[in-house]
């Protein structure tokens, strides 16, 4: 098969995904298959196209920072900058120190109209910079290590031979203090990724109500791609905050998403 | 419902479709505009005529026309690109600097520039130029009270206020007022009110994106507070007023009080070199160059025909994007060429805050040493009421090597643009060789729990049983009292009938902490009491004890059947006190 007829056969492949749902439980061959054809779709300029192909293999169960990084691209292209930001972080999410990730996603602020602070100068905001170049399992599991290596430092100290109590103690010591910063660590991973929800703005323009209604009075407007907590939901409405600056009201739900996606099986 | 309302529906929707479009557009900066600083001025003063160009990517340069009353002396581009949204759009302000050659009135004709094909045109622009002497005219002449308006005390408030504010209402030329808006509401409004700034003539102006909300009690009245400000820098001098700003409210318009300032001249006698540069600034040089490297004195060695940057930057407080350039030192032996220029600014602390870069490209045609003299900047300080003139350190040169061919200019454009870079997302990833799914959460893995359970267990026992050890490491007689029943069992399991008083003697010994051989029985009898044993326990081993004893002066009187009696019934005597005392 000539490239050319490779291409329009590919071309042809993502186009007919892009149109038609998916009917039947494909296996992860062809899943993988149909991401390389958007990846044409893609390369050809058509990002809206990508964009949807991109979004049906989310829908499906898979959560891929290379998908979730190539869908930010497809909607960046596309001109809709919220739901390019929303993909670079759900990607950060799953790859925190892939590159491409991070430029991109620090390009994509950079178009943004409001002028935040994704994190802020404080403390908190270093902390949480520090933990976001870790994923939940990578910090879990290294906890959990440090766990057992303190618990067997704990049972050397009782039952080793006094003549090793020279090294049990500084060991099982070290071992309990980098527990202490492990837990702190992964707790507050847990505490991002289950405490607090992220959210953002994918609406164009928003204006921020002070209540859950149309009915309530403007204090603000923000604009697509700012990052946002999510507080609560009542109703059509969300309630929102901009972290670190005290200020927080109501949007419509259609005009934020989560970051956060709910658990699903592939294939579902 | 009737035709008429029917009519009056389609108007109002008619009307609001037209709101929708035209407000926008009417906000819209024109795409080329045209202002000068002066509407009439002596011959011997310099005219800035300052033309903005606003569009997409690649603006051309405005197209200026024929004018043979004056002289163009110098132009100085500044451009700004900005994207917001994905949508790049750009901002270039030519301040073009005329020196009058004849006196009379004269107009500035249409300036043109031809922008996505379609060629704009400014407005024309009359300048009155007299004989030499003081004559600069401002454009609005008509002097009236300044500042808020007095808040009404008491009484009946307005639910909606609008005023209006500068911060100095006698500012030199060119200095910076901070022009504030305030809307004052009592009442909740449906929708965000909308905000039309006035024309700003006579002025360069440059709206802060922050405003600042907040609430406020007037005579028990509780309102909530915008403000906006819109940094201003006057470019005549005179009377000048600013027209009200308006604020749209569902259902009317409101509209400010009007501002009336007093801009001041300059100050007479400006130094040589005083280009109308207004602020506090600093300059600094800087020369950069591939092949250029350092020398001895921090100066810098090339060799011929290699280009060299010279860059100044000139940087503080005021309106940066109008500043004119410093001028270059001519370099005798040199070629040179213009080179980029940048303009960054930002508002700090409600002030316009910026840099100035300006490069000219020099290229040496002969070997020898060289010096960049101090290149001297003047500028009005405003605040201090007095020109100051800020200098380079001058930057020394070795050049080596011989004359050989001439660089083509085109070349250093054609490196220049190489050198940009395309600003845009990274591309995208090739699909992986296998697509990672959704899986369990960790925290809910089996597994997991498990890793954080097991150790836990562990500690737990190992804890407890290194308790339960060091307790009786510390403590004998517990060591003893706590053997005393199995060793007893034992021992009557091996033991003959003659045994057991000996047996029983040392169970009572390792039970009560202390020798109970040669104890008189009463002793025993009140030491088991007070251990807990009943009389009748009490009883059953005192008569233990006793017929062991005459077991002792008669042997075998615990042989054959006896024996196994004897042997049994001092086992649940054991028992007995083991579970009365020693348990």
């Amino acid at each position: 098969m000539s490239r050319r007829a490779a291409r329009a056969a590919a071309l042809l492949l993502a186009a007919a995904l892009a149109a038609l749902p998916f009917a039947a439980a494909a296996d992860g061959e062809s899943d993988r298959e149909a991401m390389a054809a958007t990846n044409a779709l893609y390369e050809d300029g058509k990002y809206a196209q990508a964009a949807r192909s991109y979004q049906q293999l989310v829908d499906r169960g898979y959560e891929d920072a290379a998908l979730y990084y190539n869908l930010g691209n497809a909607y960046f292209k596309d001109g809709d900058l919220g739901r390019a930001i929303l993909n670079y972080l759900r990607a950060e999410r799953i790859a925190p120190r892939d590159a491409d990730v991070r430029a991109n996603l620090e390009f994509a602020r950079l178009q943004r109209v409001d002028e935040l602070d994704s994190q802020g100068a404080s403390l908190a905001g270093a902390t949480a910079s520090a933990l976001s170049k870790f994923t939940t399992v990578e910090l879990g599991v290294s906890a959990l290590v440090l766990w057992i290596l303190a618990a067997a430092g704990g049972l050397a100290i009782m039952f080793g031979r006094p003549a090793w109590r020279s090294w049990t103690r500084p060991a099982a010591m070290t071992a309990a203090v980098l527990l202490a910063l492990g837990l702190a660590a992964f707790g507050g991973r847990l505490y991002v990724d289950y405490g607090s929800d992220a959210a953002v703005i994918v609406a164009e323009e928003v204006e921020v109500a002070s209540g859950p209604g149309a009915q309530y009075a403007a204090e603000f407007t923000l604009y697509a791609g700012a990052e946002t907590e999510l507080m609560e939901k009542r109703g059509s409405w969300a309630k929102i905050a901009l972290p670190g600056r005290g200020m927080h009201g109501w949007v419509p739900i259609a005009a934020m998403e989560e970051v956060d996606l709910p658990p699903h099986e592939p294939g579902a | 419902m009737g035709a008429l309302s029917r009519l009056s529906i389609l108007l109002a929707a008619a009307l609001l479709v037209w709101a929708a479009v035209a407000w926008p557009a009417a906000a819209q900066e024109p795409p080329i505009t045209a202002e000068v600083n002066y509407s009439r001025l002596s011959i011997d003063e310099v005219l800035t005529l300052t033309v903005t160009v606003v569009g997409g990517v690649n603006l051309p340069d405005p197209e200026l026309p024929a004018m043979d009353w004056a002289e163009v002396v110098s132009r100085s581009p500044a451009a700004q690109i900005t994207i917001r949204n994905n949508v790049i759009s750009s901002r270039e302000v030519n301040h073009y600097r005329l020196r009058p050659t004849r006196v009379g009135k004269h107009t500035i004709g249409p300036i043109s520039a031809v922008i996505g094909g379609q060629v704009y045109e400014t407005t024309p622009i009359e300048v009155e130029i007299t004989q030499a002497g003081p004559s600069r005219q401002s454009l609005r002449p008509t002097p009236s009270p300044m500042g808020f308006p007095t808040w009404p005390s008491g009484g009946d408030q307005a639910a909606f206020v609008v005023e209006a504010a500068v911060d100095d209402d006698t500012p030199y030329l060119g200095e910076q007022v901070t022009y504030t808006v305030r809307f004052r509401s009592a009442e909740v409004i449906p929708s965000r009110p909308s905000y039309i700034r006035p024309e700003f003539t006579g002025f360069w102006h440059r709206q802060h994106s922050v405003q600042r909300e907040y609430r406020e009690t007037i005579s028990e009245r509780r309102y909530r507070v915008a403000e906006v400000d819109t940094l201003l820098f006057p470019a005549v001098t005179g009377a000048v007023t600013i027209d009200p700003a308006s604020i749209f409210v569902p259902g009317r318009e409101l509209s400010s009080n009007t501002i009336d300032l007093e801009v001041k001249p300059l100050p007479g006698g400006a130094p040589d070199g005083f280009d109308g540069a207004v602020g506090d600034y600093s300059i600094a040089a800087r020369v950069s160059g591939g092949g250029w490297r350092l020398g001895g004195d921090d100066g810098r060695e090339g060799r011929v025909d290699e280009p060299l940057t010279l860059v100044l930057i000139i940087a503080g407080r005021g309106n940066v994007e109008t500043l004119p350039d410093p001028e270059f030192p001519e370099m005798p032996g040199w070629r040179s060429f213009d080179g980029d220029s940048q303009v960054n600014t930002q508002i700090t602390d409600g002030e316009l805050l910026g840099s100035r870069v300006v490069e000219r490209v020099y290229i040496p045609t002969a070997p020898g040493q060289f010096t960049i003299p101090a290149i001297p900047y003047t500028f009005f300080e405003p605040e201090a009421g007095e020109y100051r003139t800020e200098l380079t350190e001058p930057i020394s040169l070795t050049v080596t090597g011989t004359a050989s061919q001439q660089l083509d200019p085109l070349q250093l454009s054609d490196r220049d643009a190489a050198a940009r870079v395309d600003a845009d997302i990274g591309r995208i990833k090739p699909a992986p060789d296998e697509l990672r799914a959704s899986g369990t959460p960790l925290t809910d893995s089996a597994a997991f729990r498990l890793g954080w359970v097991l150790p836990l267990l562990a500690l737990a026992i190992g804890g407890g049983l290194k308790l339960h050890l060091d307790r009786r490491g510390r403590d004998p007689a517990e060591a003893r009292r706590r053997a005393a029943y199995p060793t007893a069992m034992d021992s009557l399991s091996r033991a003959g009938g003659d045994d057991v008083g000996a047996i029983l003697t040392s169970y009572l010994g390792d039970v009560l902490d202390q020798p109970v051989s040669g104890m008189i029985h009463a002793a025993l009898g009140e030491l088991l009491a007070e251990r807990g044993a009943d009389d009748a326990l009490v009883e059953r081993t005192l008569d233990a004890l006793a017929a062991a004893e005459g077991a002792r002066f008669a042997p075998g009187a615990f042989g054959g059947p006896a024996a196994g009696d004897a042997l049994d019934a001092t086992r649940r005597l054991v028992e007995d006190l083991e579970m009365e005392i020693n348990s």
